[in-house]
């Protein structure tokens, strides 16, 4: 009880123990995710992830469709004089143009008033952008020049912000000012808030900014409704130098004016569309949601190959959010960081699965080594030559040697047969360079160079490589044999070298080589090994005098050798679809309840047991049910079914109890006369001549059982080898055993069987089975031949010194063809008639004979007489 | 002498010349048959006061013809089965035939002759 309690706790342990595994590795899959998120934010603040992620949004935003203009750029052939800067103004009030802006402001007269004072002046409908310097001793900006300005215009800082790797996407609020924020040009004309931070500038090509003159404007061309509600944008004079920068409109070259770069950024900020790069936090958050979905995708998926496509498919998806994001939300995410925290982490998820993998293979690849390597003669290198000399002893090689190359490179006699060290010259130069060429030959090659005493027949083949290099010289006789004695060496040579490798292969963990062999090619060698040891197996399985069965412990079979394979083609069952229970049901008289109770036992307990099998093609068999004992690795075992033939003991016992019987009857009438004869002899009544028949009469009883005696002596020698033999039996007892197998077909043929056996029996020469299954096969060829209704026939009867056993009925068919039929070589003869055949030919090794006639409509007669003793 | 007739019936010829010869000397007319029909002519032809039968003989063993003479001669002479082959079966299929008596061959001579003694008195009173 402790036992068993102490198993559950241990079954517990070991399930929590595997979840535990499973909870273990889904960890450490995240936590290499987060780690992978953490990397990728720090690389984010590197210039490329930056740069990158600009490029994504150029990309996208410059084939942005174009919304309504919103800005105006007015273009001044030259400055704008002092004076009429006013008419301008009224010009814009009048087509009630929103806002008025000067990207560079106009000249400024003496009596306008400081617009620094009255900054953020943006209610006012003119803007003039203005220079913009560091406040001395201060941290903030203060415009540069004459502090008069006029009241009703506001001044703005113009400055563009600087590029981003080379190019201008970037705009600010405003600028730290003395007080407060300094508003940027674009900021004060969009009509929005100063304030400190920056906006990216969408530049869709597709986006028209119109173009006027002022000069256009003061002539009054527009109508009012043409330019209502937009912002006009006064360009620098043109005889002003305006600065041209790289854009995404331009990315290129220096293409896009900054009057047009302030265009779109007024655009964008009056649309609302002005894009926030993402903050700090806000990315490390989006880079571990990044770098999470590639560990649950990579978790969720089944293979490898799946994880691969997956991952691209993920990159595409982190893609398209990133776009989606930018469109919808006005935000730029960190996207290359995030698309490189997803390849990271699901690249460092298959590299961490495939480790995870290759240890399991590598574990598996120890149990194969243990498995195919400790049953190998490498095992111990010692060894080698001893096999090698065994091998020459059986195969009667004149002489042999076993080479191995030492550290010092030289080659050196290991193991010598019938030869001397002294007659290998094995540091000759061009024994060396034979001997170097035997690593890339893939047979044996002419050794005479290396033993030059030897016959001309001379081989040396390499049995080892890697490690250790062994070669065998080895001479063979001359002549056919020796031709075939070469034949069979060359091949046990080349599948110990073979072995060799593949053993070299798999130890590579062992000789600390597992860096240099992959382990795929290690396992693809234990493979090898293992595939060719099994087949080997296989064949030692053929090789049994028994029919033999394997069974997985779930009930499928295994392996089965030839004579069992045979067995169950004969009683017609598929082994590939056969379960052992199955299996137990059709070769045995087991009931399903039994043959259950049987797999129960072996699997629970293990154990061996004895069945008789059911005949099969008129042999008997006993089946022996095996199972490793032991309830530990209970998973390992296998259920073995042997099905050993017992006929020939069968046959055996039936002879000599049929011998004992018949000795016993027929000595013991034999001595009953003799004793009757002594007892007449002693009665003093008989009278002389009485006395003499009487004593004549024993001697003829004695001259009888001594004749009876040689002839039971006789039959028991004459047993020809391979057939069954024949010894006196009681027939009647073999032809109602067949009846009674019959007896169930014709029940369902509706046949009726007129049987005269006689009620007792005396003895006739035949083997009991077989002339039980050959009456057996004829009456069931009959009975299938006949009408229902209809009847047969069976007659046995004994009569001097023989007895005859008839069957006749049926339908019958033409002669020639039973003739043909049961007379066809072996191997032809139809599988109905085979049993009759096979013990037809028996009857005539019985010294009996067969007759038989058909005819069609007429039905089938045959007549089998054997010889009766007693 | 007691001068009744005993018909034997069995196919070793020369265990039932001794047989005759010893039921001869106890002062028994013997007739010898050597198999079942021949016994039935034997029984057609005479009249018998026993009939000592072996059971396993060619042609018609004792089984068929004990069936055809209980089937066939109604009120026929007791029959006393002499066989090595004597098994339980047979000692109740003879009863349902009219056997009377059971000898296990080997014959002791003493228990035939009382045996035969015995039937033919109980027979005929």
């Amino acid at each position: 009880m402790a036992s068993s309690k102490s198993s559950f706790w241990q079954k517990g342990w070991r399930k929590r123990l595997r979840s535990s595994r499973g909870l273990d590795v889904a960890l450490g899959d995240y936590v290499t995710a987060l780690v992978v998120a953490l990397a990728a934010a720090l690389l984010a603040q590197t210039p490329a992830p930056r740069m990158l992620d600009g490029l994504f949004f150029d990309s996208v935003t410059r084939f942005d469709a174009g919304r309504t203009p919103k800005v105006v750029i007015v273009d001044q052939t030259q400055a704008v004089p002092s004076g009429e800067s006013a008419a301008l103004e009224l010009a814009a009030e009048n087509l009630r143009i929103t806002r008025l802006c000067y990207r560079v402001a106009p000249e400024i007269s003496p009596n306008s008033v400081d617009i620094s004072a009255s900054a953020p002046g943006i209610s006012d409908t003119v803007v003039a952008g203005r220079d913009v310097e560091r406040i001395p001793a201060g941290n903030g900006w203060r415009f540069a020049g004459s502090s008069e300005f006029p009241a009703n215009i506001a001044a703005a800082n113009n400055r563009i912000a600087t590029p981003e790797y080379g190019v201008h996407r970037r705009q600010l609020f405003g600028q730290k000012g003395a007080s407060e924020p300094i508003p940027m040009l674009e900021t004060a004309c969009a009509g929005r808030q100063a304030a400190l931070g920056s906006y990216l500038v969408r530049m869709p090509r597709a986006q028209n900014i119109p173009r006027v003159t002022a000069g256009q404007l003061l002539s009054g061309e527009f109508q009012e409704s043409e330019l209502a509600g937009m912002i006009a944008l006064v360009a620098p004079p043109s005889d002003r130098t305006e600065p041209y920068f790289p854009t995404p409109l331009t990315p290129g070259a220096r293409g896009t004016s900054a009057t047009l770069f302030s265009a779109y950024a007024i655009q964008a900020l009056a649309d609302g569309r002005e894009v926030y790069r993402a903050g700090p936090w806000a990315s490390l958050m989006l880079l571990i949601v990044a770098a999470l979905s590639a560990a649950l995708l990579m978790r969720l998926l089944p293979s490898k190959r799946f994880a691969v496509l997956a991952a691209f498919g993920g990159l595409l998806l982190v893609t398209a959010a990133g776009w989606a994001v930018l469109q919808f939300v006005h935000a730029l995410m960190p996207i290359s960081a995030m698309l490189l925290a997803f390849a990271l982490t699901a690249a460092a998820l298959i590299l961490r699965h495939e480790r995870a993998q290759d240890r399991k293979l590598g574990q598996t690849l120890e149990r194969a080594i243990n498995l195919s390597f400790t049953r190998s003669v490498f095992y111990d290198h010692s060894r080698i030559p001893d096999y090698l000399l065994s091998l020459a002893r059986l195969l009667k090689l004149p002489k042999m040697a076993v080479l191995e190359r030492g550290a010092d490179t030289l080659w050196h006699v290991l193991a010598a047969h019938n030869a001397e060290n002294s007659e290998l010259a094995l540091t000759a130069p061009a024994a060396r360079r034979q001997l170097e060429k035997l690593q890339r030959a893939q047979k044996p090659l002419s050794a005479q160079i290396l033993a030059p005493e030897w016959g001309d027949t001379t081989r040396v083949a390499l049995v080892s490589s890697g490690d250790s290099e062994i070669a065998w010289v080895y001479d063979v006789l001359p002549g056919r044999k020796g031709a075939i004695t070469g034949r069979v060496v060359t091949a046990i040579a080349s599948s110990l070298r073979q072995m060799r490798n593949w053993q070299h292969s798999m130890l590579g963990n062992a000789d600390g080589k597992s860096r240099q062999i992959p382990i795929d090619a290690r396992v693809s060698s234990a493979a090898n090994l293992i595939t060719v040891q099994s087949e080997q197996i296989r064949q030692g399985l053929d090789a049994l005098d028994t029919a033999v069965l394997i069974f997985h412990p779930a009930g499928f079979a295994l392996q089965a050798n030839v004579r069992m394979a045979a067995l169950c083609e004969q009683i017609e069952l598929p082994l590939e679809r056969t379960s052992i229970a199955e299996a137990i049901l059709a070769l045995t008289e087991l009931t399903p309840e039994q043959a259950d109770s049987v797999v129960e036992r072996m699997l629970v307990r293990g154990g061996d047991m004895r069945v008789p099998m059911r005949d099969i093609a008129s042999r008997q068999y006993m089946l022996r049910i095996a199972a490793t004992p032991g309830r530990d690795e209970a998973w390992r075992r296998v259920v073995v079914l042997e099905a050993v033939d017992v006929s020939d003991l069968d046959q055996l016992a039936e002879l000599r109890q049929a011998v004992g019987v018949f000795i016993d009857r027929q000595l013991r009438n034999d001595l009953e006369a003799i004793t009757l004869g002594a007892t007449l002899a002693a009665d003093p009544r008989l009278k002389e001549g009485a006395l003499n028949r009487i004593i004549g009469r024993i001697k003829d009883v004695a001259a009888r059982a001594t004749g009876r005696l040689e002839e039971v002596a006789e039959l028991l020698g004459e047993l020809p080898p391979g057939l069954i033999p024949s010894y006196p039996i009681e027939a009647r007892n073999s032809v109602a055993q067949a009846l009674e197998r019959v007896s169930e077909l014709a029940d369902e043929m509706a046949v009726t069987i007129d049987a005269q056996l006689p009620g007792i029996s005396g003895f006739t020469i035949a083997e009991p089975f077989m002339l039980s299954d050959m009456v057996e096969a004829i009456l069931r060829l009959v009975i299938a031949d006949t009408a229902q209704g209809g009847t047969i026939t069976l007659l046995l009867e004994e009569v001097d010194n023989h007895t005859r056993i008839r069957i006749a009925g049926g339908f019958g068919m033409p002669f020639d063809r039973l003739v043909e039929a049961l007379d066809a070589r072996a191997g032809e003869v139809p599988s109905e008639f085979q049993i009759a055949a096979a013990g037809f030919a028996e009857v005539l090794a019985w010294q009996g004979s067969v007759s038989y006639w058909s005819a069609a409509g007429d039905g089938y007669k045959f007549n089998i007489q054997l010889r009766r003793i007693g | 002498m007691t001068g009744h007739s005993i018909l034997i019936i069995d196919d070793d010829d020369l265990l039932c010349d001794m047989v005759a010869s010893l039921l001869e000397l106890e002062g028994y007319r013997v007739t010898l048959a050597h198999e079942g029909h021949a016994g039935l002519q034997a029984l057609a032809r005479e009249t018998f006061d026993l009939i000592l039968l072996d059971l396993v003989m060619p042609k018609m063993d004792g089984i068929q013809f004990m069936r055809t003479v209980h089937a066939d001669m109604p009120g026929h002479p007791p029959i006393v089965v002499m066989s090595a082959s004597v098994s339980a079966k047979i000692v109740e299929q003879g009863r349902g035939y009219g056997v009377t008596g059971m000898i296990r061959k080997p014959v002791d001579p003493q228990l035939l002759a009382e045996t035969v003694r015995a039937t033919i008195a109980a027979t005929h009173g």
